[in-house]
């Protein structure tokens, strides 16, 4: 989908986003550090866009899904889906939302109930809405869903360690996309599977964004697999977006010296590619405690003083690239 | 150069499990040279794993070898007693696991547990055991090594446990490093800084590397040979350049289709392999990828397809590429990959 397009309103906007966790002391009666999860986030969902997310360990990119699906409560900011700030929501209004924005987690196996057979799981999404009474209908609903999402419907009886990875993360998919969501959080939806298995689930997300309009926000940690999927890319450092621009742009012309860097730790794409290869010092600073400056400040081979003071704001630097770094000011 | 280091011809490794035994290594042969880098990679349960740790002589109760030699620099593997083997292991032959966090003991300092594999491998006092893991460190770029000996593991993030790791490794100067999947759990920041590292401590020290791993990247950039392995075998071994430029096997062509690359397009198809690895309770009859080619034809289906040479140190199993055969590779993008993903989902 051609960025052109994307001129109406955003169905998911994320404004000033900030998670933050409390941490305990280990006193009695004395308040522990605050760890800084994600710190001011801004984004934008389009209908029927993948928004990729990326960074490290530790960036905050699944704290970010979580706090999006309501998994956690935000701190501080909103984030408004079809118009309506969705942390005001309460009760019916609530579980209504919830139909509309799903999740798949990154672990097939630990993700499914080991109780339950394949039928019975992608059915309970069914029943917990109170959609689809009549057992007959929901049952054929089941059977056209695993259709769908390429598993053998003579399955349906199977538990789920009965299934390879990749078939449980199809189960996963078919879950999620019985409630017609329009927008899925997919967090490293794709790690826990082999190279050729990989393909396959990710082909079917396309697939499936491409008949039914689901617009997705991809976390991943593989830059390759976060190219391929998305439209738009997000790269996000100790809590931060970093960078936003389109998937194209962040390999033909990355800004950020974080995004750089990043780019040249990627192993070749042959044994004839030689790659320069950007070292930031040291190691990613602790998100707890007090944040002052740029997030990279410490690491950056470009610092100035002003980094070190003065946090950069998301800017767009024309062609709806949006870089948060003071050496494009 | 023709002294390996490393010699594995045959081997094979099964496992006794409740419902059959599952071939895990059925016929693994290579050969690994001083100073060289060694890559085998393949998908979860192709055995690269299990090879590893069949050379070391470290698999589980129910796990067997049942046929094959190990020649390692000229002593057989398969002939030493347990006492051998365990000054042999750590000490000439040391091993990198995947998860730096669950390969040191949490509950002892990582000096302690560096001066402890010293002196187990080496005639020395504490006191120049502790000197020498103190180098170490500082050798694998761990800043304040003295500080750090007294460091627990957790205490120390993931790429700095596998530089421990990697230390200790390098402490008794072994001939070979086997790293099974030495990166897999770290970021690519630090996989990037890790890998340069092994490379660095290859040129000084000229160990061999025995490279285990499910990341092309990562091959292209560290080995000089390749082995890929499906199901328990050997389907292709070449030089790493040979490999990428001229890859034989139909199984590489869909490892190397099916990896999303950073300079595509976004958002276009992906080259599938439809279907799953095989049952390794039932490998053995017939060429084990045989259900998932496209290609096959009905030989496939009856026999066991030989590793033969077709080019200079270009080995293929394969019936239908064994040098008088040969096949024609179906590049499928966009269009066509649409239905056969289809059909295969």
């Amino acid at each position: 989908m051609a960025t052109e397009e994307r001129t109406g309103e955003p169905i998911l906007k994320i404004r000033h986003l900030t998670k933050e966790f409390q941490l305990k002391s280990g006193l009695p009666f004395v308040k522990g550090p605050v760890l800084h999860a994600v710190t001011d986030v801004n984004l934008d969902l389009y209908e029927g866009e993948t928004l990729g997310i990326i960074g490290e360990s530790g960036c905050g990119k699944s704290t970010l899904g979580r706090t999006v699906t309501m998994l956690h409560k935000a701190t501080s900011g909103t984030v408004e889906f079809e118009g309506r700030n969705i942390f005001d929501l309460k009760g019916k209004e609530l579980t209504e939302l919830r139909k509309d924005v799903q999740m798949v987690f990154q672990d097939p196996f630990s993700s499914l109930d080991p109780r339950l057979t394949c039928g019975d799981l992608i059915a309970e999404p069914l029943i917990v809405h109170g959609l689809m009474p009549d057992k007959k209908e929901r049952d054929a609903f089941v059977l056209s869903l695993m259709k769908e999402v390429g598993l053998d419907i003579q399955h349906v009886n199977r538990f789920p360690h009965e299934f390879s990875g990749g078939q449980r993360q199809r189960i996963n998919v078919a879950r999620a996309l019985a409630l017609s969501p329009k927008i899925i959080v997919c967090d490293e939806p794709v790690s826990a599977l082999d190279v050729s298995i990989q393909a396959q689930v990710l082909n079917l997300f396309n697939r499936l964004q491409r008949e039914h309009n689901i617009a997705y926000i991809f976390i991943s940690h593989d830059l390759s697999v976060i190219k391929h999927v998305s439209d738009r890319i997000a790269i996000m450092y100790l809590g931060h977006v970093v960078e936003l621009c389109a998937a194209d742009q962040i390999y033909e012309n990355p800004m950020h010296p974080y995004t750089k860097a990043l780019l040249s730790a990627i192993p070749p794409e042959s044994p004839f590619q030689k790659k320069e290869r950007i070292v930031l010092q040291g190691e990613i600073p602790s998100p707890i405690g007090d944040q002052v400056g740029c997030p990279l400040a410490g690491r950056c081979p470009y610092c100035t003083d002003r980094c070190k003071t003065e946090l950069p704001e998301l800017k767009d630097r024309g062609d709806r690239h949006q870089v948060a770094c003071f050496l494009y000011e | 150069m023709s002294e390996h280091v490393l010699s594995v011809k045959d081997l094979k490794t099964y496992f006794h499990t409740a419902t059959g035994i599952a071939k895990a290594v059925d016929g693994v042969s290579f050969t690994l040279d001083a100073g060289k880098t060694m890559g085998i990679v393949g998908e979860s349960g192709s055995g690269k794993s299990v090879t590893a740790t069949s050379i070391m002589r470290l698999l589980p109760q129910n796990g067997k070898i049942m046929g094959g030699e190990i020649d390692f620099d000229g002593v057989d593997m398969m002939k030493l007693s347990k006492k051998q083997l365990v000054a042999l292991r750590g000490n000439e032959i040391a091993m990198i696991f995947q998860d730096p966090m669950t390969s040191l003991d949490p509950v002892f300092k990582v000096g302690n547990q560096m001066v402890e594999m010293i002196c187990a491998h080496q005639n020395v006092t504490k006191e120049a055991a502790r000197a020498m893991a103190i180098e170490a460190l500082g050798r694998v770029g761990i800043p304040n090594p003295e500080k750090r000996m007294d460091a627990y593991p957790y205490e120390l993030s993931g790429g700095m446990c596998q530089r421990v790791i990697i230390a200790m490794a390098i402490c008794s100067h072994p001939k070979i490093i086997i790293a099974d999947e030495p990166t897999t759990a770290l970021d690519v920041t630090v996989q990037a800084r890790v890998l340069e590292l092994l490379r660095e401590l290859q040129r000084n020290l000229n160990t061999g590397i025995l490279l285990i791993t499910h990341n092309l990247g990562v091959v292209w950039e560290m080995c000089d040979d390749v082995m890929v392995m499906y199901a328990g075998q050997t389907v292709e071994k070449a030089e790493t350049k040979e490999l990428y430029a001229e890859p034989l096997h139909p199984y590489t062509w869909g490892l190397l289709d099916s990896i999303p690359r950073l300079s595509d397009e976004s958002k276009g198809m992906l080259t599938t392999i439809p279907g799953v690895p095989p049952d390794l309770r039932l490998t053995g009859e017939c060429c084990n990828f045989c259900n998932r080619c496209r290609y096959a034809q009905d030989i496939c289906r009856t026999s066991v397809p030989p590793l033969v040479e077709v080019k200079p140190n270009h080995f293929v199993a394969c019936h239908l590429q064994n040098g008088t055969n040969k096949l024609e590779r179906i590049i499928t993008r966009e269009v066509e990959t649409e239905q056969t993903n289809r059909e295969a989902e």
